[in-house]
């Protein structure tokens, strides 16, 4: 289990000479080891620049980020790279597997990048693709699977390093409400070891799995909601 | 496995590519062969020369009497060069074109054998029959290339300048174009075909018997040949001695010209096929950006993305260069058959040394041209990278 904390993050893009982009501004936020939390807001609001920094995938213009009190911002860019690799699992909206790899092999690469022992890969990949019911479709290529089947893969490939924290960027946004329900349920499922879930959504009723859902507008955490209390 | 698939996803482009590194580095290999083909004959001849003054007419530019325009010494110089220290053997030499017509830069000559000459004499070796001493009459042996190309064997005949001889002989190859299109005849028959070239006017007063075009002097071991062959170009006004350093250096001029134009269309090959393999690479990265993200956001290094870049682009390279070398070693030993036949001179040599270079070339050529996209890939920033559509 990871506990994250957000500390003043401010988050600064430029577009172009003139045009400044402020994502966050001033974000704060706290999620409690094992704990699930959902974030919500409108289009252009700062979540997934949030998730970003929160993912070691970007570097705050001013603030802290820390994991399990290790401040992120101090870190180099290897021990970002490591701490991604073997701590964090990413669930994206769009699948995003590589397409000219076998089911198999996309979960066996993160293992890779884990640095998972290379008699252990296959067989913990085996493991997590049975576990989101994929057992028969292990050597199938990525393009060949269908969106539910591609994101069944993608929760595969984020928990095969058995993450403590785990970053969801709208993983149910592609997918038709029966299929989005079965997967966030999978994803619950699954993390029964108390991992922690940080979940970027539009969608209330998917925000509903959450434990605490954080409303996001301008860069700010403007209001939260708490739903249960957390493990 | 992952590798190669990834690098068929653009079938179109990628055999393209791939075919443009094949035609390079065949066109290396096939200019490589010609180039090779001399080289063997240098180092070959290096040995063979490192121990043997030439003496020649000094009014003769021409190299060691390949060219049938020496004019001729006589055999009275003989006794002169053997009468000095740290002389091994003085082998009196005539020669003459196999035919007046031919398109070959090294022709097939005929060659006289003196007797005791054979000893160190560019290693040859019998493939068939035996040597001849030098003393018979009409009789022959083959170099390799002539025999193969002439389709001819121990116990034909062979209708020199109009005079029948018996092949008694054929050898190895040797690798030196001089030796393996060579026609051997003993001395006194070769002063005969040499004789009856010479203008009327030459003829008369002369015997053939008396006739030499050149004197190879072999040196003692430990001798100094350099020193023998100033010694000897005083001695005999009118000569002019040609020691070791000297003949390779002229025979070293020919082929390092050879040589140079072969790596001038290395060069134009390196910097097309760099080029070429550079926007394929940089093409397949812009297209896969999204999917760098989402390695690098899985914990793959910078380093990790740039090798899986070059790796890429190296098995492309190397598959390139397979082909280039397969086809290049086919049809330069093909064309090679078909000039034996045609001319009776071997001109080009598949060799390992220069299928091995072409293809390791072709695999620095992925290398290079990997480099630069590797680095663009490595550099992006994995939360733009993720956010690209």
């Amino acid at each position: 289990m990871s506990s994250v904390t957000v500390q003043g993050v401010e988050q600064l893009f430029h577009m172009g000479k003139r045009n400044v982009v402020h994502a966050l501004r001033g974000t704060d936020l706290e999620v409690a080891k094992g704990e699930f939390i959902a974030i919500m807001g409108p289009s252009g609001s700062g979540k997934t620049s949030l998730l970003n920094v929160i993912g070691c995938l970007a570097r705050p213009t001013a603030g802290h980020i820390a994991i399990d009190g290790r401040d992120l911002t101090k870190l180099k860019d290897v021990d970002l790279d490591r701490i991604r690799a073997r701590e964090i699992g990413f669930v994206f909206q769009g699948y995003s597997l590589i397409p000219t790899r076998t089911a198999l092999e996309n979960v066996v690469l993160a293992a890779e990048y884990a640095s998972v022992p290379r008699a252990e890969r296959r067989v913990r990949s085996l493991e997590m693709l049975e576990a989101v019911g994929l057992t028969d479709r292990v050597d199938q290529l990525a393009s060949e699977l269908s969106g539910g089947e591609q994101q069944r893969v993608a929760i595969a490939r984020a928990l095969v390093k058995n993450p403590q924290l785990i970053l969801a960027d709208e993983p149910t946004g592609n997918l038709d409400s029966v299929t989005a329900e079965e997967i966030l349920g999978l994803v619950k499922g699954l993390c029964r070891d108390g991992q922690t879930i940080v979940m970027v959504t539009h969608d209330s009723r998917m925000a509903g799995y959450a434990d605490r859902i954080v409303f996001l507008k301008d860069g700010r955490v403007v209001d939260e909601e708490r739903i249960r209390p957390s493990v | 496995m992952g590798v190669l698939r990834d690098m068929f996803r653009r079938k179109g482009r990628t055999l393209l590519t791939v075919l443009g590194i094949a035609i390079g580095v065949f066109a290396l290999v096939v200019l490589g062969s010609a180039s090779e083909n001399d080289n063997v004959y240098i180092q070959n001849l290096t040995g063979f020369y490192a121990n043997v003054i030439t003496v020649i007419d000094s009014q003769d530019a021409n190299f060691v009497g390949m060219a049938n325009g020496n004019r001729p010494l006589t055999m009275e110089m003989r006794s002169g060069l053997e009468a000095y220290d740290g002389v091994d053997g003085v082998y009196p030499q005539v020669s003459t074109l196999l035919e007046d017509n031919y398109v070959s830069i090294i022709p097939p000559m005929v060659l006289s054998v003196t007797p005791g000459m054979w000893k160190d004499y560019l290693g040859v070796t019998l493939a068939q029959g035996r040597l001849i001493n030098g003393d018979e009459e009409r009789e022959v042996v083959l170099g390799s290339d002539i025999a193969k190309g002439r389709k001819l064997h121990v116990g034909d005949t062979i209708t020199i300048r109009g005079t029948r001889f018996s092949v008694v002989g054929v050898l190895n190859r040797t690798f030196v174009n001089l030796s393996d299109s060579a026609v051997y005849v003993p001395l006194a028959d070769a002063q005969q075909l040499y004789w009856n070239t010479l203008p009327e006017a030459y003829r008369t007063g002369i015997k053939p018997s008396d006739l030499a075009m050149e004197y190879m002097v072999h040196v003692a071991p430990g001798a100094d040949a350099e020193a023998l062959a100033s010694k000897i170009a005083r001695d005999f006004p009118g000569t002019k001695a040609t020691g070791p350093t000297e003949m390779m250096e002229t025979v070293s001029g020919l082929v390092n010209l050879l040589n140079a134009i072969v790596l001038a269309v290395a060069s134009v090959a390196l910097i097309v096929c760099t080029l070429s393999i550079v926007n394929t690479m940089q093409m397949a990265v812009g297209e896969r950006t999204r999917e760098i993200g989402v390695k690098r956001a899985l914990g793959a290094t910078r380093g990790r993305v740039a090798l899986d870049v070059v790796a890429e682009s190296v098995l492309m390279s190397g598959l390139g260069g397979l082909l280039g070398v397969g086809a290049g070693s086919i049809v330069a030993t093909a064309l090679n058959s078909a000039i034996v036949a045609s001319t009776g001179t071997s001109a080009l040599l598949i060799t390992w040394r220069l299928a091995a270079g072409a293809f390791v070339f072709a695999v620095v050529l992925g290398l290079l041209g990997g480099l630069w996209p590797a680095r663009h890939a490595a550099r992006l920033d994995p939360a733009a990278a993720l956010a690209y559509e």
